[in-house]
């Protein structure tokens, strides 16, 4: 069950509905799980029992570490949780990749080895909910969260349906507070959570799914287009997954929102970003906290030399490479971007000093910064390394063996996104629809998905990050 | 003391709610029935796979034909409308045929094109051959496929709808089925995709047919035919069929044993099948054409097609599907996968039904 689709609709309005019906806190929150169970149940109904089985893992674990136990005890029990939720990645996700790889490694040193495959079906959302039983499990033994009382609670916070299937990665600290306390609908901000579900439906439905087919054209067999068809496929991409991801995200927030739960922002507007530090800092910021809080500091994060705080930078963007996608390409993509990050610690240490033309500075960071995305995005996106390295050949150097043109027509709409993205970041057109009568922004709403639907692309394309 | 509901300030914001959820619903189908006005659907749109090079075609040359082979792709795969025109011509009659094959139609789906092509008033069509299709629900996958929403049409969703009424489903099931009717529709109404077309036309320009149609449905000959072994070299997915079907050989031939071996329970005819059965022969002789059932080679007895002939809302019906009468047609040598004939497999169907035409049309005394 996608966001964009009509079932969607109807669920949500039935479990809004009856959710807001409900007197008793703990009358909404059974309903919220059953609710989630079903809504996971529509993908695959088998996978339940690994969603339940975590919780009852984690939750357990959180009620032995509450109570007080030696450090090496209390170790033992982290290491219960993390083997089980990472247990799980590595099955379903990463097995077969795993398997590949070694096999591949010993045919290269001469030893023939055939990997036994297994055929499993990556479970939707895996690597959103482990991650987020794994911020519960660590913050618990760390002291920072006491642990939950209610398996209710736990269970909610683990399956909450808007969040469940790509993000974003919600912290147990910050969630299961707001589950303790009873959600008031007058606090609800209704038409903010209607304004952003509208445009994460627009992002996915009517920008990213249109440039889908582009999209896919293009990466299917790049080397028969020209290089400057390589621009206009790979800055189609850099549309397309932005769009989708953070319009789905906007959507999650804003469901989760009418419910009466804050989830973290996700987006903030990355491709403005000036730099990669800062980049990161606003794309998919949910991840990337999260590696940053439980990867890069336990790692010891910049508490040492040059070398070492390089080291666990790239450590943690190779594995936050990895949590995309079971295949090289995700991992070239995390090192790409782990390059970037130490590349600019170095330039930004030497240019400290130097803080002229700050505008000129921005705006060659911006150029640089997105450019960089681009060009990374491509190993993200390509089926294999032979398609990427054409792909970078043609983007890089202009150099294309391929006589097809996609034609310049895209660059129309690229400039009218750019436009609309422009009026966003600086806030244009986000305060008159909050200062309308409420009838009025029920007509305007009207009309607006009204208005909206013709653009919706009917080549049905799911959420890019559902199989992550 | 008098309860008053309107006081109660909880009732008020319910209410209040209520209003603002009806004037939301109110624009929404407002601004919807506008837009309709302002832009209406194209009447055959241009990005549905096989469906509009075939409506488009056949638009263009409507006249030319005076037989139809309206089926889904064990008609599209299997009628070879050169070789059937050529087997007649060798007997004395003059055909001039084109295949409406389209991959994966059901039956409602092709009543409606049916329509449509009747619609277009072809002056010289004279025989409808109609491949007799299951299934009656739309798939969850396609439910916002261009192509599902294109016939979803409030007035002919409501036929089908009726026609599931009387259907022997139970009741669930008739939900999910009218369900999955309803959804396409719900998208046609409020014109999902239709500006979206535009903006793929705009961005994909010519490479946007190839998308649709990488390799024209028209078949070389454009008659309509396309064999699986046209596609076959060019597309992984058709080669790894016919490979899954020779690994799998032996059970295809425990299942063709088993067909020789069944015998035909005379079941009724499934209501809601017999209404859009009768409907379709209606319109066809309406026209003043002659409406002909076929049977593919397939591994189904159908025994409700055989009772509804019986029962008269089929009134001619060519089977096919006997593998001791058409022992080659089941041979594995002639076939491309479980369902459907490779190209020898096919030049014989033709041939075969070609024979069954002519035999037919004798007997009925048309020279």
């Amino acid at each position: 069950m996608i966001f964009t689709e009509f079932r969607f609709i109807i669920f949500f309005i039935i479990v809004f509905c009856l959710y807001w019906g409900l007197q008793k806190n703990w009358y909404r929150k059974v309903w919220l799980l059953l609710c989630s169970y079903a809504f996971y149940a529509a993908w695959d109904w088998r996978f339940l029992s690994l969603i339940l089985a975590s919780t009852i893992i984690d939750y357990l674990v959180g009620q032995m570490l509450s109570k007080p136990l030696l450090q090496s005890y209390r170790r033992n029990l982290l290491l219960v949780s993390l083997g089980t939720n990472l247990g799980l990645l590595a099955v379903f996700k990463y097995y077969n990749f795993f398997a590949d790889s070694a096999a591949s490694l010993l045919h290269l040193l001469g030893l023939e080895v055939h990997a036994h495959q297994l055929e499993v079906i990556l479970p939707v959302g895996i690597s959103f909910y482990t991650f987020q039983t794994l911020s519960y499990s660590i913050d618990v033994y760390r002291g920072k969260l006491k642990a939950v009382e209610s398996f209710l609670d736990l269970a909610v916070y683990v399956a909450f349906f808007p969040q469940l299937v790509a993000g974003p990665i919600v912290r147990a600290a910050d969630f299961l507070p707001q589950l303790l306390k009873p959600r008031n609908f007058s606090q609800v901000k209704v038409r903010y959570c209607l304004m952003l579900f509208l445009i994460g439906f627009i992002k996915k439905a009517c920008i990213s799914d249109n440039f889908a087919p582009l999209v896919d054209r293009y990466f299917s067999s790049p080397e028969t287009y020209t290089a400057l068809s390589s621009w206009l496929g790979v800055l189609s991409y850099t549309v397309q997954i932005y769009c989708d991801f953070s319009g789905y995200s906007d959507m999650a927030i804003a469901c989760a929102g009418l419910l009466g739960y804050e989830l973290c922002l996700n987006f903030d507007f990355p491709y403005f970003a000036t730099n990669i530090s800062s980049f990161w800092r606003r794309w998919h910021i949910s991840l990337s906290s999260w590696l940053r809080d439980y990867l890069y500091i336990p790692l010891g994060g910049n508490r040492g030399s040059k070398l070492f705080t390089y080291k666990n930078l790239m450590v943690t963007m190779l594995l936050g490479g990895l949590w995309h996608g079971a295949a090289w390409t995700f991992i070239i993509w995390g090192a790409l971007h782990g390059v970037a990050l130490i590349l600019h610690r170095e330039w930004s240490r030497i240019m400290a000093p130097h803080q002229q033309l700050p505008l000129l500075r921005e705006s060659l960071g911006l150029f640089l910064t997105f450019y960089w995305v681009c060009v990374t995005w491509i190993f993200f996106r390509a089926v294999d390394f032979e398609s990427a390295f054409t792909i970078v050949k043609s983007f890089i150097f202009l150099e294309s063996s391929g006589s097809i043109d996609l034609g310049i027509r895209s660059l129309w709409i690229f400039a009218l996104l750019v436009l609309a993205h422009w009026a966003a970041y600086r806030g244009w057109f986000s305060e008159w629809w909050q200062r309308i009568p409420a009838w009025s922004f029920a007509v305007f709403y009207g009309l607006a998905v009204s208005a909206m639907l013709p653009f919706v692309s009917t080549s049905y394309t799911p959420f890019i990050y559902f199989q992550f | 003391m008098k309860y008053s509901f309107y006081k109660h300030k909880r009732t008020n914001r319910f209410f209040i709610y209520l209003f603002y959820c009806a004037l939301f619903l109110a624009t929404f189908s407002g601004g919807t029935f506008l837009i309709r006005i302002l832009f209406p659907r194209p009447d055959i749109p241009p990005d549905i796979p096989v469906v509009s090079a075939k409506l488009r075609h056949f638009a263009r040359h409507k006249d030319n034909y005076n037989t139809l082979f309206l089926g889904s792709s064990r008609t599209y795969r299997h009628v070879m409308p050169d070789l059937f025109d050529r087997s007649m011509a060798k007997e004395g009659y003059e055909i001039n045929s084109f295949n409406l094959g389209i991959p994966a139609l059901q039956l409602p789906e092709a009543h409606f094109y049916l329509n449509k092509i009747l619609a277009m008033e072809p002056t010289k069509l004279e025989w409808v051959f109609v491949e007799y299709l299951d299934g009656f629900t739309v798939r969850t996958e396609n439910l916002s496929t261009t192509r599902e929403i294109y016939w979803h049409r409030t007035k002919f969703t409501f036929f089908v709808t009726q026609a599931i009424f009387v259907s022997d489903y139970n009741l669930l099931l008739k939900l999910q089925v009218i369900y999955s009717h309803f959804i396409p529709t719900l998208y046609h109404m409020t014109n999902v995709g239709e500006a979206s077309r535009i903006i793929q036309e705009f961005l994909l320009g010519d490479h946007r047919e190839k998308l649709i149609d990488p390799i024209s449905p028209l078949g070389p000959l454009e008659d309509g035919f396309l064999s699986l072994e046209e596609e076959h070299k060019t597309q992984d997915y058709y080669q790894n069929r016919h490979q899954n079907f020779l690994d799998n050989i032996q059970s295809y031939k425990d299942k063709v044993n088993s067909l020789e071996t069944q015998t035909v329970p005379l079941e009724t005819t499934k209501p809601h099948k017999a209404l859009v059965l009768e409907e379709m022969v209606e319109s066809i002789e309406a026209i003043g054409a002659t409406p002909l059932f076929l049977l593919a080679p397939s591994l189904d007895k159908q025994p409700d097609l055989i009772r509804a002939h019986s029962e008269g809302y089929v009134p001619t019906l060519f089977l096919f599907n006997d593998p001791t009468k058409f022992p080659n047609l089941y041979d594995e040598s002639r076939r491309f996968d479980r369902d459907h004939l490779n190209d020898e497999g096919s030049r014989e169907y033709t041939k075969l039904l070609a024979q069954r035409f002519v035999e037919y049309l004798a007997q009925n005394g048309v020279k």
